[in-house]
């Protein structure tokens, strides 16, 4: 999963990272108060429904992490992308407090101005 | 009003404070990516002790919802990590120096919706290192990630800090409000 270039240096990687936003924005909607998804009626972490969670979860991640240093945990259904600039991405097939799959989105600082830190749970729409 | 603590324990405050005075060796992780960063559990070893500063996941309700957060904890690790040994991830920077002082920054995020309180979350996000006359901090890497950035600096003021207020997402009802405090636990 993931994979690519390997992240390089750091401008290349914030380069990469753009890139994936940009595609990211085309498949899931332009991020609102820099962050994807929509936001919950409570809690801070946003929300994408799908009537295929897990499938929209893995493609989402799959976007984000291109070009990363992608590897896996050593515990299943855990999937972690980090790049040279400092951007990170993690995706948990399982939430361990409500099942959903999500992904926690960390930009570097570098592209802070157009993305927050945030985290997207996948749920059924 | 929701309460909420993510913070070291006395004991947890003691292992850190048992690393003043002591010699700097490494640190060593699996989840070091390089100097800067580490996905898992970090191992400090000084010439006498070791310890292990990790951040566990646990389901929390914060803010009205359970979701997984990162919990600092410190432990005792007296064998290192298999794979950082096969792997080269040991870091010698600082090796033989003292550490001479160890301080946490104890972060608390209030939340409020139309003015009124809704939760206060405390929670320990770094620990910071004076080694010779640099500072190594070990921050967590955000507030739904159990990663560390690891940042140095000459002064404990210019320690690259993560902008926390960046996570919780203010709109014309919800305000939140953070305060720092760094405390000295050595």
């Amino acid at each position: 999963m993931g994979g690519g270039r390997g992240g390089g240096y750091s401008a290349d990687a914030e380069a990469q990272v753009l890139q994936n936003l940009t595609a990211l924005n085309s498949q899931f909607g332009a991020p609102s108060a820099g962050k994807y998804g929509r936001p919950a009626p409570r809690g801070q972490a946003r929300r994408i429904t799908s009537s295929d969670p897990d499938a929209t979860a893995k493609e989402f991640f799959r976007v984000a992490s291109q070009g990363a240093q992608t590897r896996e945990n050593p515990k299943p259904g855990l999937y972690k992308a980090k790049f040279a600039d400092g951007t990170i991405v993690v995706y948990r097939t399982t939430s361990s407090s409500d099942g959903s799959p999500a992904v926690n989105f960390r930009p570097s600082k570098n592209i802070a101005s157009r993305l927050k830190p945030h985290k997207i749970h996948f749920v059924q729409e | 009003m929701i309460e909420t603590q993510q913070i070291l324990n006395s004991d947890e405050m003691k292992l850190l404070a048992s690393l003043v005075g002591q010699k700097w060796i490494n640190i060593s992780s699996d989840g070091l990516t390089d100097e800067n960063f580490s996905w898992s559990g970090i191992r400090i070893e000084t010439e006498m002790s070791a310890i292990e500063i990790a951040l566990d996941m646990n389901a929390l309700d914060i803010d009205g919802v359970i979701d997984d957060y990162p919990c600092l904890h410190v432990a005792t690790r007296n064998a290192i990590f298999p794979s950082a040994a096969k792997n080269g991830k040991i870091y010698f920077q600082g090796k033989n120096e003292i550490v001479k002082e160890v301080w946490i920054l104890r972060e608390t995020i209030r939340g409020s919706r139309n003015n009124q309180p809704e939760f206060k979350n405390t929670a320990d996000i770094l620990i910071a290192i004076l080694l010779g006359s640099t500072w190594t901090a070990f921050a967590r890497a955000d507030h739904f990630t159990d990663a560390f950035d690891i940042c140095r600096s000459h002064s404990r003021e210019t320690l690259d800090l993560p902008n926390s207020l960046d996570e919780w997402e203010e709109n014309l009802m919800d305000r939140f409000d953070l305060e720092r405090e760094w405390i000295q636990v050595g």
